[in-house]
Protein backbone atom coordinates (compact mmCIF):
# COMPACT_ATOMS: atom_id res chain seq x y z
CA UNK A 1 0.00 0.00 0.00
CA UNK A 2 2.41 2.60 -1.20
CA UNK A 3 0.08 5.47 -1.78
CA UNK A 4 -3.29 4.64 -0.36
CA UNK A 5 -2.96 6.96 2.54
CA UNK A 6 -1.91 10.10 0.79
CA UNK A 7 -3.23 12.78 3.05
CA UNK A 8 -4.36 16.08 1.69
CA UNK A 9 -1.86 18.81 2.06
CA UNK A 10 -4.35 21.16 3.48
CA UNK A 11 -6.23 21.60 6.67
CA UNK A 12 -9.81 22.62 6.48
CA UNK A 13 -11.32 24.56 9.23
CA UNK A 14 -15.03 24.23 9.27
CA UNK A 15 -17.33 26.02 11.54
CA UNK A 16 -19.77 23.20 11.20
CA UNK A 17 -20.45 22.72 14.87
CA UNK A 18 -21.02 26.41 15.43
CA UNK A 19 -23.28 26.76 12.44
CA UNK A 20 -25.26 23.64 13.22
CA UNK A 21 -25.56 24.14 16.94
CA UNK A 22 -26.10 27.83 16.83
CA UNK A 23 -24.17 28.44 20.01
CA UNK A 24 -20.98 26.45 20.24
CA UNK A 25 -18.18 27.91 18.22
CA UNK A 26 -16.00 24.84 18.26
CA UNK A 27 -13.90 24.47 15.18
CA UNK A 28 -13.62 21.13 13.44
CA UNK A 29 -11.08 20.08 10.83
CA UNK A 30 -12.05 17.99 7.83
CA UNK A 31 -9.31 16.26 5.91
CA UNK A 32 -9.27 14.60 2.53
CA UNK A 33 -7.47 11.29 2.05
CA UNK A 34 -6.87 9.32 -1.08
CA UNK A 35 -7.90 5.82 -0.13
CA UNK A 36 -7.25 4.13 -3.47
CA UNK A 37 -5.92 4.88 -6.93
CA UNK A 38 -6.88 2.80 -9.95
CA UNK A 39 -5.30 3.60 -13.28
CA UNK A 40 -7.25 1.52 -15.72
CA UNK A 41 -5.41 1.62 -19.03
CA UNK A 42 -7.19 -0.07 -21.89
CA UNK A 43 -7.25 -0.45 -25.57
CA UNK A 44 -10.48 -2.28 -26.24
CA UNK A 45 -11.81 -1.27 -29.64
CA UNK A 46 -12.54 2.44 -29.45
CA UNK A 47 -12.66 2.49 -25.67
CA UNK A 48 -9.84 3.96 -23.66
CA UNK A 49 -9.41 3.92 -19.94
CA UNK A 50 -9.66 6.22 -16.96
CA UNK A 51 -8.11 6.93 -13.62
CA UNK A 52 -10.26 6.72 -10.53
CA UNK A 53 -9.47 8.11 -7.12
CA UNK A 54 -11.39 6.91 -4.10
CA UNK A 55 -11.46 9.75 -1.64
CA UNK A 56 -12.54 9.71 1.98
CA UNK A 57 -13.17 12.60 4.31
CA UNK A 58 -11.72 12.58 7.78
CA UNK A 59 -12.19 14.68 10.87
CA UNK A 60 -14.49 15.25 13.78
CA UNK A 61 -16.98 17.37 11.80
CA UNK A 62 -18.10 14.44 9.67
CA UNK A 63 -21.07 13.52 11.81
CA UNK A 64 -22.71 16.81 10.88
CA UNK A 65 -22.34 16.14 7.17
CA UNK A 66 -25.27 14.44 5.48
CA UNK A 67 -23.89 14.17 1.98
CA UNK A 68 -20.81 15.22 0.05
CA UNK A 69 -19.30 15.40 -3.39
CA UNK A 70 -15.94 16.28 -4.88
CA UNK A 71 -15.76 18.86 -7.63
CA UNK A 72 -12.47 18.79 -9.48
CA UNK A 73 -11.07 22.09 -10.72
CA UNK A 74 -7.76 20.85 -12.09
CA UNK A 75 -5.72 17.68 -12.32
CA UNK A 76 -2.34 17.11 -13.92
CA UNK A 77 0.28 14.39 -13.89
CA UNK A 78 3.95 15.03 -13.20
CA UNK A 79 4.62 15.09 -16.95
CA UNK A 80 2.34 18.10 -17.29
CA UNK A 81 -0.60 16.31 -18.89
CA UNK A 82 -4.03 17.70 -18.09
CA UNK A 83 -6.24 14.96 -16.66
CA UNK A 84 -9.43 16.99 -16.17
CA UNK A 85 -11.07 18.95 -18.93
CA UNK A 86 -14.32 19.85 -17.21
CA UNK A 87 -17.70 18.23 -17.01
CA UNK A 88 -20.92 18.10 -15.04
CA UNK A 89 -20.51 17.98 -11.26
CA UNK A 90 -21.19 14.56 -9.74
CA UNK A 91 -24.23 13.88 -7.60
CA UNK A 92 -24.02 14.25 -3.85
CA UNK A 93 -23.44 10.95 -2.06
CA UNK A 94 -24.85 10.17 1.38
CA UNK A 95 -22.11 9.70 3.93
CA UNK A 96 -23.28 6.19 4.72
CA UNK A 97 -22.91 4.97 1.13
CA UNK A 98 -19.81 2.97 0.24
CA UNK A 99 -18.28 3.69 3.62
CA UNK A 100 -18.24 7.38 2.79
CA UNK A 101 -16.03 6.94 -0.28
CA UNK A 102 -16.29 9.58 -2.97
CA UNK A 103 -15.14 8.88 -6.52
CA UNK A 104 -13.20 11.14 -8.82
CA UNK A 105 -12.74 10.01 -12.41
CA UNK A 106 -9.95 11.53 -14.49
CA UNK A 107 -8.23 10.83 -17.78
CA UNK A 108 -5.33 8.40 -17.73
CA UNK A 109 -2.00 9.98 -16.88
CA UNK A 110 1.01 9.35 -19.10
CA UNK A 111 2.24 5.80 -18.84
CA UNK A 112 5.59 7.06 -17.60
CA UNK A 113 4.05 9.44 -15.06
CA UNK A 114 4.78 8.73 -11.42
CA UNK A 115 2.36 11.01 -9.60
CA UNK A 116 -0.47 13.46 -10.04
CA UNK A 117 -1.90 16.55 -8.47
CA UNK A 118 -5.61 17.26 -8.04
CA UNK A 119 -7.26 20.43 -6.83
CA UNK A 120 -10.90 21.27 -6.36
CA UNK A 121 -13.54 21.64 -3.73
CA UNK A 122 -15.38 19.28 -1.48
CA UNK A 123 -19.01 20.27 -1.26
CA UNK A 124 -20.61 19.31 2.00
CA UNK A 125 -24.31 19.15 2.66
CA UNK A 126 -24.94 20.00 6.30
CA UNK A 127 -28.71 19.72 6.78
CA UNK A 128 -28.62 21.00 10.36
CA UNK A 129 -27.59 24.41 9.04
CA UNK A 130 -30.91 25.07 7.36
CA UNK A 131 -34.40 24.01 8.51
CA UNK A 132 -35.59 24.43 4.94
CA UNK A 133 -33.71 21.28 3.94
CA UNK A 134 -36.58 19.15 5.22
CA UNK A 135 -40.02 19.31 3.62
CA UNK A 136 -42.86 17.23 5.01
CA UNK A 137 -45.96 16.54 2.93
CA UNK A 138 -48.91 14.84 4.61
CA UNK A 139 -52.39 13.86 3.38
CA UNK A 140 -50.80 12.80 0.12
CA UNK A 141 -53.97 11.69 -1.63
CA UNK A 142 -55.41 15.23 -1.41
CA UNK A 143 -52.35 16.83 -3.00
CA UNK A 144 -52.23 15.14 -6.36
CA UNK A 145 -51.61 16.86 -9.68
CA UNK A 146 -50.95 20.35 -8.36
CA UNK A 147 -47.68 21.90 -7.17
CA UNK A 148 -46.93 20.96 -3.58
CA UNK A 149 -47.25 23.77 -1.11
CA UNK A 150 -44.66 24.08 1.66
CA UNK A 151 -42.77 26.96 3.22
CA UNK A 152 -39.40 25.50 2.29
CA UNK A 153 -40.39 24.86 -1.31
CA UNK A 154 -41.62 28.44 -1.60
CA UNK A 155 -38.47 29.81 0.02
CA UNK A 156 -36.29 27.81 -2.34
CA UNK A 157 -38.52 28.65 -5.34
CA UNK A 158 -39.06 25.00 -6.18
CA UNK A 159 -42.11 23.66 -7.95
CA UNK A 160 -42.71 19.95 -7.41
CA UNK A 161 -45.91 18.09 -8.19
CA UNK A 162 -47.11 14.75 -6.85
CA UNK A 163 -48.68 13.01 -9.83
CA UNK A 164 -51.69 10.71 -9.84
CA UNK A 165 -51.23 7.45 -11.80
CA UNK A 166 -53.62 8.81 -14.45
CA UNK A 167 -51.63 11.99 -15.03
CA UNK A 168 -48.40 9.98 -14.99
CA UNK A 169 -49.79 7.69 -17.70
CA UNK A 170 -50.82 10.73 -19.77
CA UNK A 171 -47.34 12.22 -19.43
CA UNK A 172 -45.75 8.96 -20.45
CA UNK A 173 -47.98 8.93 -23.53
CA UNK A 174 -46.96 12.48 -24.41
CA UNK A 175 -43.29 11.60 -24.13
CA UNK A 176 -43.58 8.41 -26.14
CA UNK A 177 -41.13 8.16 -28.99
CA UNK A 178 -43.51 8.02 -31.93
CA UNK A 179 -42.56 8.36 -35.59
CA UNK A 180 -43.09 12.13 -35.56
CA UNK A 181 -40.90 12.58 -32.50
CA UNK A 182 -38.19 10.35 -33.93
CA UNK A 183 -38.23 12.34 -37.19
CA UNK A 184 -37.94 15.56 -35.20
CA UNK A 185 -35.02 14.20 -33.17
CA UNK A 186 -33.34 12.89 -36.30
CA UNK A 187 -33.58 16.27 -38.02
CA UNK A 188 -32.23 18.05 -34.97
CA UNK A 189 -29.31 15.64 -34.59
CA UNK A 190 -28.53 15.90 -38.30
CA UNK A 191 -28.43 19.67 -37.95
CA UNK A 192 -25.92 19.25 -35.14
CA UNK A 193 -23.68 17.15 -37.38
CA UNK A 194 -24.37 13.64 -36.08
CA UNK A 195 -23.99 10.78 -38.55
CA UNK A 196 -26.88 8.50 -39.49
CA UNK A 197 -25.16 5.65 -37.66
CA UNK A 198 -24.84 7.71 -34.48
CA UNK A 199 -28.43 8.89 -34.73
CA UNK A 200 -29.73 5.34 -35.26
CA UNK A 201 -27.78 4.13 -32.25
CA UNK A 202 -29.06 7.00 -30.09
CA UNK A 203 -32.66 6.36 -31.12
CA UNK A 204 -32.37 2.64 -30.40
CA UNK A 205 -30.91 3.47 -26.99
CA UNK A 206 -33.70 5.94 -26.29
CA UNK A 207 -36.30 3.32 -27.26
CA UNK A 208 -34.68 0.74 -25.00
CA UNK A 209 -34.52 3.19 -22.10
CA UNK A 210 -38.15 4.10 -22.67
CA UNK A 211 -39.06 0.42 -22.51
CA UNK A 212 -37.18 0.13 -19.24
CA UNK A 213 -38.70 3.24 -17.72
CA UNK A 214 -42.16 2.89 -19.25
CA UNK A 215 -45.22 1.07 -18.11
CA UNK A 216 -47.48 1.62 -15.17
CA UNK A 217 -45.70 2.11 -11.86
CA UNK A 218 -46.52 -0.46 -9.18
CA UNK A 219 -49.44 0.15 -6.88
CA UNK A 220 -48.48 2.48 -4.08
CA UNK A 221 -45.71 4.20 -6.02
CA UNK A 222 -45.34 7.94 -5.46
CA UNK A 223 -44.50 10.03 -8.50
CA UNK A 224 -42.93 13.46 -8.34
CA UNK A 225 -42.59 15.71 -11.37
CA UNK A 226 -41.05 19.08 -11.99
CA UNK A 227 -38.27 20.92 -13.73
CA UNK A 228 -35.03 18.95 -13.93
CA UNK A 229 -33.18 21.59 -11.91
CA UNK A 230 -35.84 21.48 -9.19
CA UNK A 231 -35.91 17.71 -8.83
CA UNK A 232 -32.13 17.60 -8.87
CA UNK A 233 -32.33 19.42 -5.55
CA UNK A 234 -34.02 16.43 -3.89
CA UNK A 235 -31.22 14.63 -2.07
CA UNK A 236 -33.32 12.27 -0.02
CA UNK A 237 -36.82 10.84 0.23
CA UNK A 238 -38.43 9.16 3.23
CA UNK A 239 -41.92 7.88 3.81
CA UNK A 240 -43.15 8.02 7.39
CA UNK A 241 -46.14 6.37 9.02
CA UNK A 242 -48.22 8.26 11.59
CA UNK A 243 -46.32 6.57 14.45
CA UNK A 244 -43.04 7.91 13.05
CA UNK A 245 -41.82 4.55 11.74
CA UNK A 246 -40.40 4.52 8.26
CA UNK A 247 -41.61 2.66 5.18
CA UNK A 248 -38.51 1.56 3.31
CA UNK A 249 -38.03 2.70 -0.27
CA UNK A 250 -36.13 0.00 -2.12
CA UNK A 251 -36.41 1.67 -5.50
CA UNK A 252 -36.28 5.26 -6.66
CA UNK A 253 -35.70 6.17 -10.29
CA UNK A 254 -35.80 9.34 -12.35
CA UNK A 255 -36.17 10.03 -16.04
CA UNK A 256 -35.79 13.37 -17.76
CA UNK A 257 -37.27 14.49 -21.03
CA UNK A 258 -37.47 18.00 -22.41
CA UNK A 259 -36.12 19.52 -19.20
CA UNK A 260 -38.79 17.89 -17.04
CA UNK A 261 -37.95 15.11 -14.61
CA UNK A 262 -40.28 12.44 -13.32
CA UNK A 263 -39.20 10.59 -10.18
CA UNK A 264 -40.87 7.29 -9.36
CA UNK A 265 -40.61 6.30 -5.71
CA UNK A 266 -41.51 2.69 -4.99
CA UNK A 267 -42.01 1.94 -1.30
CA UNK A 268 -41.84 -1.60 0.03
CA UNK A 269 -45.54 -1.41 0.86
CA UNK A 270 -48.38 0.88 -0.24
CA UNK A 271 -48.22 4.04 1.87
CA UNK A 272 -50.96 4.30 4.53
CA UNK A 273 -53.50 7.09 4.05
CA UNK A 274 -51.94 9.08 6.89
CA UNK A 275 -48.36 8.68 5.65
CA UNK A 276 -46.05 11.67 5.37
CA UNK A 277 -43.59 12.15 2.53
CA UNK A 278 -40.36 13.75 3.69
CA UNK A 279 -38.04 15.32 1.13
CA UNK A 280 -34.50 16.42 1.88
CA UNK A 281 -33.60 19.44 -0.24
CA UNK A 282 -30.22 20.78 -1.19
CA UNK A 283 -30.18 24.42 -0.18
CA UNK A 284 -27.48 27.02 -0.50
CA UNK A 285 -27.51 27.69 3.23
CA UNK A 286 -26.88 24.03 4.00
CA UNK A 287 -24.01 23.70 1.55
CA UNK A 288 -20.39 24.31 2.39
CA UNK A 289 -17.70 24.43 -0.22
CA UNK A 290 -14.18 23.71 0.93
CA UNK A 291 -11.13 23.93 -1.33
CA UNK A 292 -8.55 21.15 -1.37
CA UNK A 293 -5.35 20.27 -3.11
CA UNK A 294 -3.80 16.80 -3.25
CA UNK A 295 -0.16 16.92 -4.25
CA UNK A 296 2.06 14.01 -5.19
CA UNK A 297 -0.59 11.34 -5.36
CA UNK A 298 1.59 8.39 -6.20
CA UNK A 299 0.47 6.34 -9.20
CA UNK A 300 0.32 2.54 -9.01
CA UNK B 1 1.60 -0.25 -33.58
CA UNK B 2 -1.09 -1.65 -31.34
CA UNK B 3 -3.41 -2.78 -34.07
CA UNK B 4 -0.68 -4.30 -36.15
CA UNK B 5 -1.07 -8.03 -36.40
CA UNK B 6 2.09 -9.50 -35.09
CA UNK B 7 2.77 -12.48 -37.20
CA UNK B 8 5.02 -15.27 -36.25
CA UNK B 9 6.90 -17.62 -38.46
CA UNK B 10 6.51 -21.24 -37.61
CA UNK B 11 10.26 -21.50 -37.38
CA UNK B 12 10.29 -19.15 -34.41
CA UNK B 13 9.88 -21.98 -31.97
CA UNK B 14 13.56 -22.19 -31.22
CA UNK B 15 15.53 -24.46 -28.95
CA UNK B 16 15.23 -22.23 -25.89
CA UNK B 17 11.44 -21.91 -25.88
CA UNK B 18 11.07 -25.58 -26.60
CA UNK B 19 13.00 -26.35 -23.46
CA UNK B 20 10.75 -23.89 -21.59
CA UNK B 21 7.69 -25.64 -22.95
CA UNK B 22 9.00 -28.97 -21.86
CA UNK B 23 9.70 -27.60 -18.41
CA UNK B 24 6.05 -26.42 -18.19
CA UNK B 25 4.89 -29.83 -19.28
CA UNK B 26 3.03 -28.68 -22.33
CA UNK B 27 5.52 -28.54 -25.13
CA UNK B 28 4.62 -31.54 -27.20
CA UNK B 29 2.34 -31.43 -30.21
CA UNK B 30 1.53 -27.72 -30.18
CA UNK B 31 0.90 -26.24 -33.61
CA UNK B 32 2.28 -22.72 -33.99
CA UNK B 33 -0.34 -20.15 -34.99
CA UNK B 34 -0.42 -16.49 -35.91
CA UNK B 35 -1.76 -14.47 -33.01
CA UNK B 36 -2.65 -10.82 -32.73
CA UNK B 37 -3.60 -8.69 -29.77
CA UNK B 38 -7.24 -7.63 -29.96
CA UNK B 39 -7.59 -6.14 -26.48
CA UNK B 40 -5.19 -5.10 -23.77
CA UNK B 41 -6.05 -3.78 -20.34
CA UNK B 42 -3.44 -2.76 -17.82
CA UNK B 43 -5.34 -2.44 -14.55
CA UNK B 44 -3.03 -0.72 -12.13
CA UNK B 45 -4.48 -0.22 -8.70
CA UNK B 46 -3.60 0.14 -5.07
CA UNK B 47 -6.53 -2.17 -4.27
CA UNK B 48 -7.22 -5.72 -5.48
CA UNK B 49 -6.98 -7.31 -8.89
CA UNK B 50 -4.04 -5.41 -10.32
CA UNK B 51 -3.15 -7.23 -13.54
CA UNK B 52 -2.49 -6.96 -17.23
CA UNK B 53 -5.15 -8.70 -19.32
CA UNK B 54 -4.59 -9.51 -22.96
CA UNK B 55 -6.94 -11.02 -25.51
CA UNK B 56 -5.35 -12.72 -28.48
CA UNK B 57 -7.06 -13.66 -31.73
CA UNK B 58 -5.84 -16.92 -33.19
CA UNK B 59 -5.71 -17.00 -36.96
CA UNK B 60 -7.15 -20.02 -38.71
CA UNK B 61 -9.47 -21.08 -35.87
CA UNK B 62 -13.12 -20.11 -35.86
CA UNK B 63 -14.60 -18.61 -32.71
CA UNK B 64 -17.66 -20.84 -33.10
CA UNK B 65 -15.50 -23.99 -32.92
CA UNK B 66 -13.87 -23.20 -29.59
CA UNK B 67 -15.90 -23.34 -26.41
CA UNK B 68 -13.07 -23.27 -23.86
CA UNK B 69 -9.36 -22.72 -23.67
CA UNK B 70 -6.56 -23.29 -21.22
CA UNK B 71 -3.68 -20.87 -21.70
CA UNK B 72 -0.19 -21.46 -20.36
CA UNK B 73 2.09 -18.45 -20.70
CA UNK B 74 5.70 -19.52 -20.93
CA UNK B 75 7.38 -16.16 -21.29
CA UNK B 76 6.30 -12.55 -20.94
CA UNK B 77 8.83 -9.75 -20.57
CA UNK B 78 8.58 -6.00 -20.95
CA UNK B 79 11.19 -3.69 -22.45
CA UNK B 80 12.62 -2.86 -19.04
CA UNK B 81 13.40 -6.53 -18.57
CA UNK B 82 10.52 -7.07 -16.15
CA UNK B 83 9.19 -10.61 -15.92
CA UNK B 84 5.40 -10.43 -16.20
CA UNK B 85 4.74 -14.05 -15.29
CA UNK B 86 3.09 -14.62 -11.95
CA UNK B 87 5.07 -17.54 -10.63
CA UNK B 88 2.85 -17.75 -7.54
CA UNK B 89 -0.34 -18.22 -9.56
CA UNK B 90 -2.18 -21.51 -9.49
CA UNK B 91 -2.08 -23.77 -12.53
CA UNK B 92 -4.30 -22.53 -15.35
CA UNK B 93 -7.64 -24.17 -15.93
CA UNK B 94 -10.06 -24.20 -18.85
CA UNK B 95 -12.14 -21.05 -19.20
CA UNK B 96 -15.14 -20.55 -21.50
CA UNK B 97 -14.26 -18.53 -24.58
CA UNK B 98 -16.32 -15.75 -26.15
CA UNK B 99 -17.55 -18.18 -28.78
CA UNK B 100 -19.19 -20.32 -26.13
CA UNK B 101 -21.50 -17.45 -25.18
CA UNK B 102 -22.60 -16.70 -28.74
CA UNK B 103 -24.82 -18.49 -31.17
CA UNK B 104 -22.79 -20.30 -33.81
CA UNK B 105 -23.99 -17.95 -36.56
CA UNK B 106 -22.89 -14.91 -34.54
CA UNK B 107 -19.47 -16.32 -33.71
CA UNK B 108 -17.94 -16.20 -37.15
CA UNK B 109 -14.69 -14.40 -36.32
CA UNK B 110 -11.40 -15.87 -35.21
CA UNK B 111 -11.14 -17.64 -31.87
CA UNK B 112 -10.06 -15.41 -29.04
CA UNK B 113 -8.23 -16.38 -25.86
CA UNK B 114 -7.61 -14.39 -22.72
CA UNK B 115 -4.58 -14.37 -20.47
CA UNK B 116 -3.44 -12.38 -17.47
CA UNK B 117 0.01 -11.21 -16.48
CA UNK B 118 1.52 -9.03 -13.81
CA UNK B 119 1.49 -5.27 -14.38
CA UNK B 120 4.48 -4.09 -16.37
CA UNK B 121 6.55 -1.23 -15.04
CA UNK B 122 5.19 2.27 -15.70
CA UNK B 123 8.49 2.88 -17.47
CA UNK B 124 7.82 0.05 -19.90
CA UNK B 125 6.50 0.91 -23.34
CA UNK B 126 6.11 -2.52 -24.85
CA UNK B 127 5.97 -6.20 -24.07
CA UNK B 128 8.96 -7.39 -25.99
CA UNK B 129 7.86 -11.01 -26.08
CA UNK B 130 4.79 -12.96 -25.12
CA UNK B 131 5.06 -16.68 -25.67
CA UNK B 132 2.75 -19.46 -24.66
CA UNK B 133 0.56 -22.41 -25.47
CA UNK B 134 -3.16 -22.85 -25.50
CA UNK B 135 -5.24 -25.99 -25.34
CA UNK B 136 -8.46 -25.47 -27.25
CA UNK B 137 -11.59 -27.43 -26.50
CA UNK B 138 -13.57 -27.84 -29.72
CA UNK B 139 -16.55 -30.11 -29.10
CA UNK B 140 -17.84 -29.74 -32.66
CA UNK B 141 -14.86 -31.78 -33.88
CA UNK B 142 -16.25 -34.99 -32.39
CA UNK B 143 -19.91 -35.95 -32.73
CA UNK B 144 -19.59 -38.21 -29.68
CA UNK B 145 -18.18 -35.49 -27.44
CA UNK B 146 -21.54 -34.04 -26.44
CA UNK B 147 -24.21 -36.32 -25.06
CA UNK B 148 -27.79 -35.20 -24.43
CA UNK B 149 -30.04 -36.99 -21.98
CA UNK B 150 -33.78 -36.20 -22.02
CA UNK B 151 -36.09 -37.07 -19.15
CA UNK B 152 -33.24 -37.01 -16.67
CA UNK B 153 -35.64 -35.94 -13.94
CA UNK B 154 -37.14 -39.45 -14.04
CA UNK B 155 -34.06 -41.58 -13.46
CA UNK B 156 -34.26 -45.23 -14.44
CA UNK B 157 -31.73 -46.22 -11.82
CA UNK B 158 -29.29 -47.27 -14.53
CA UNK B 159 -26.23 -45.27 -15.60
CA UNK B 160 -26.75 -42.87 -18.49
CA UNK B 161 -25.80 -44.50 -21.76
CA UNK B 162 -24.02 -42.89 -24.70
CA UNK B 163 -21.30 -43.88 -27.12
CA UNK B 164 -19.13 -40.97 -25.95
CA UNK B 165 -19.45 -41.77 -22.24
CA UNK B 166 -18.58 -45.39 -22.87
CA UNK B 167 -15.57 -44.56 -25.05
CA UNK B 168 -14.31 -42.10 -22.42
CA UNK B 169 -14.73 -44.55 -19.57
CA UNK B 170 -17.22 -42.25 -17.86
CA UNK B 171 -20.18 -43.50 -15.85
CA UNK B 172 -22.93 -41.11 -14.73
CA UNK B 173 -26.03 -42.07 -12.77
CA UNK B 174 -28.83 -39.73 -11.74
CA UNK B 175 -29.53 -40.19 -8.06
CA UNK B 176 -33.19 -39.98 -7.03
CA UNK B 177 -34.15 -38.68 -3.56
CA UNK B 178 -34.94 -42.26 -2.47
CA UNK B 179 -31.58 -43.48 -3.73
CA UNK B 180 -29.82 -40.61 -1.98
CA UNK B 181 -31.60 -41.51 1.24
CA UNK B 182 -30.53 -45.14 0.85
CA UNK B 183 -26.93 -44.00 0.20
CA UNK B 184 -27.10 -41.87 3.34
CA UNK B 185 -28.27 -44.84 5.43
CA UNK B 186 -25.57 -47.03 3.95
CA UNK B 187 -22.90 -44.40 4.67
CA UNK B 188 -24.24 -43.93 8.23
CA UNK B 189 -24.05 -47.64 8.90
CA UNK B 190 -20.50 -47.79 7.57
CA UNK B 191 -19.63 -44.82 9.80
CA UNK B 192 -21.18 -46.50 12.85
CA UNK B 193 -19.33 -49.75 12.12
CA UNK B 194 -16.07 -47.88 11.80
CA UNK B 195 -16.61 -46.04 15.10
CA UNK B 196 -17.54 -49.26 16.86
CA UNK B 197 -14.45 -50.96 15.49
CA UNK B 198 -12.39 -48.09 16.89
CA UNK B 199 -13.77 -48.87 20.35
CA UNK B 200 -16.14 -45.92 20.83
CA UNK B 201 -19.01 -46.28 23.32
CA UNK B 202 -22.67 -46.29 22.23
CA UNK B 203 -23.36 -42.68 23.19
CA UNK B 204 -20.33 -41.41 21.30
CA UNK B 205 -21.26 -43.48 18.25
CA UNK B 206 -24.85 -42.19 18.35
CA UNK B 207 -23.71 -38.58 18.63
CA UNK B 208 -21.11 -38.89 15.89
CA UNK B 209 -23.43 -40.72 13.49
CA UNK B 210 -26.10 -38.03 14.01
CA UNK B 211 -23.48 -35.40 13.32
CA UNK B 212 -22.37 -37.30 10.21
CA UNK B 213 -25.95 -37.56 8.94
CA UNK B 214 -26.69 -33.88 9.52
CA UNK B 215 -23.69 -32.90 7.44
CA UNK B 216 -24.40 -35.43 4.69
CA UNK B 217 -25.16 -33.96 1.30
CA UNK B 218 -28.58 -32.29 1.14
CA UNK B 219 -29.49 -30.99 -2.29
CA UNK B 220 -31.06 -27.55 -2.54
CA UNK B 221 -34.40 -27.18 -4.30
CA UNK B 222 -33.92 -27.83 -8.01
CA UNK B 223 -30.46 -29.37 -7.63
CA UNK B 224 -29.79 -32.55 -9.58
CA UNK B 225 -27.67 -35.19 -7.87
CA UNK B 226 -25.28 -37.36 -9.87
CA UNK B 227 -22.99 -40.23 -9.03
CA UNK B 228 -20.02 -39.92 -11.37
CA UNK B 229 -17.08 -42.15 -12.22
CA UNK B 230 -14.58 -40.29 -14.37
CA UNK B 231 -11.15 -41.81 -13.79
CA UNK B 232 -9.60 -40.12 -16.83
CA UNK B 233 -11.05 -36.65 -16.00
CA UNK B 234 -12.79 -36.60 -19.36
CA UNK B 235 -15.88 -34.61 -18.36
CA UNK B 236 -15.43 -31.04 -19.55
CA UNK B 237 -18.70 -29.60 -18.29
CA UNK B 238 -22.36 -30.16 -17.63
CA UNK B 239 -25.21 -28.00 -18.90
CA UNK B 240 -28.97 -28.12 -19.22
CA UNK B 241 -30.89 -27.55 -22.42
CA UNK B 242 -34.29 -26.08 -21.67
CA UNK B 243 -37.57 -26.73 -23.46
CA UNK B 244 -36.88 -23.88 -25.89
CA UNK B 245 -33.53 -25.38 -26.82
CA UNK B 246 -31.50 -22.76 -24.96
CA UNK B 247 -28.44 -23.93 -23.09
CA UNK B 248 -28.57 -23.14 -19.39
CA UNK B 249 -25.16 -22.96 -17.80
CA UNK B 250 -24.70 -25.18 -14.79
CA UNK B 251 -22.93 -24.72 -11.51
CA UNK B 252 -21.52 -28.08 -10.41
CA UNK B 253 -20.37 -28.83 -6.88
CA UNK B 254 -18.90 -32.00 -5.49
CA UNK B 255 -19.61 -33.24 -2.00
CA UNK B 256 -19.64 -36.62 -0.24
CA UNK B 257 -18.82 -38.31 -3.54
CA UNK B 258 -21.81 -36.82 -5.35
CA UNK B 259 -21.95 -34.13 -8.02
CA UNK B 260 -24.77 -31.61 -7.61
CA UNK B 261 -25.92 -29.51 -10.54
CA UNK B 262 -27.89 -26.28 -10.37
CA UNK B 263 -28.52 -23.38 -12.68
CA UNK B 264 -29.46 -19.73 -12.44
CA UNK B 265 -31.71 -20.29 -15.45
CA UNK B 266 -34.44 -21.80 -13.29
CA UNK B 267 -35.37 -25.15 -11.88
CA UNK B 268 -35.02 -27.97 -14.44
CA UNK B 269 -38.37 -28.97 -15.95
CA UNK B 270 -39.58 -32.26 -17.40
CA UNK B 271 -38.76 -31.18 -20.97
CA UNK B 272 -35.19 -30.19 -20.16
CA UNK B 273 -32.18 -32.24 -21.19
CA UNK B 274 -28.91 -32.88 -19.42
CA UNK B 275 -25.93 -32.10 -21.62
CA UNK B 276 -22.54 -33.65 -20.85
CA UNK B 277 -19.51 -32.43 -22.79
CA UNK B 278 -16.45 -34.66 -22.91
CA UNK B 279 -12.82 -33.98 -23.67
CA UNK B 280 -12.01 -36.58 -26.28
CA UNK B 281 -8.85 -36.77 -28.34
CA UNK B 282 -10.61 -35.26 -31.35
CA UNK B 283 -11.90 -32.26 -29.38
CA UNK B 284 -8.54 -31.17 -28.03
CA UNK B 285 -6.07 -29.12 -29.99
CA UNK B 286 -2.91 -27.48 -28.77
CA UNK B 287 -1.46 -24.33 -30.33
CA UNK B 288 1.60 -22.27 -29.54
CA UNK B 289 1.97 -18.55 -30.07
CA UNK B 290 4.60 -15.86 -29.93
CA UNK B 291 3.74 -12.18 -30.11
CA UNK B 292 6.43 -9.52 -30.09
CA UNK B 293 6.47 -5.77 -29.59
CA UNK B 294 3.06 -5.35 -27.96
CA UNK B 295 2.57 -1.67 -27.30
CA UNK B 296 1.35 -0.98 -23.77
CA UNK B 297 -1.59 1.35 -23.14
Amino acid sequence: MRNTRTVASFALILLVAAAAGGSARAQSGVGVEVKAVSDSRSRVGDFGGSLELKIVLTGSALEKIGQARVIVKSATDDKGNVLWKGGDPPDFRPRDWNMGELSVTLANPARAAKSLRVAGTVELFVPAKDPNTVVKIDKLSTKLDKPLSAKALKAEKLSITLLSPKTYAEKQGQNKLDDAKIAELRAQAKKEGASDKEIDAAIELAKALQELGGGTPPEGALILAGKEADLDRILGVRLLKADGSEVSIPSRSSSTSGGETVMVIEPSEPPPADATLELTLLTKKATMSVPFELKNVELP
Amino acid sequence: MFKTAITIALALVTVAPLSAQTKKGGGSGATPVDAKVSQIHDRRTTTSFAQLSISLELAGTKMSDVSAARVTVLKAVDDTGGDLLDHEASAPDFSPTTGSFLRADAAGGPASIDLTLKNPSRDAKTITELRGEVELYMPSKDPDAVALFPKFLSPSGKPLASKGLKASGVEISIVSPAQLDAEKKKASKAKADELKKDGNDADTIKWMVESFESSFVTPDKGEIVLKVKDPGKKIHEYAFVDGAGETQRVYARETDGFVLLSTFGGEPAADWKLKVSLRTAKTMSKRSFVVKGIELP
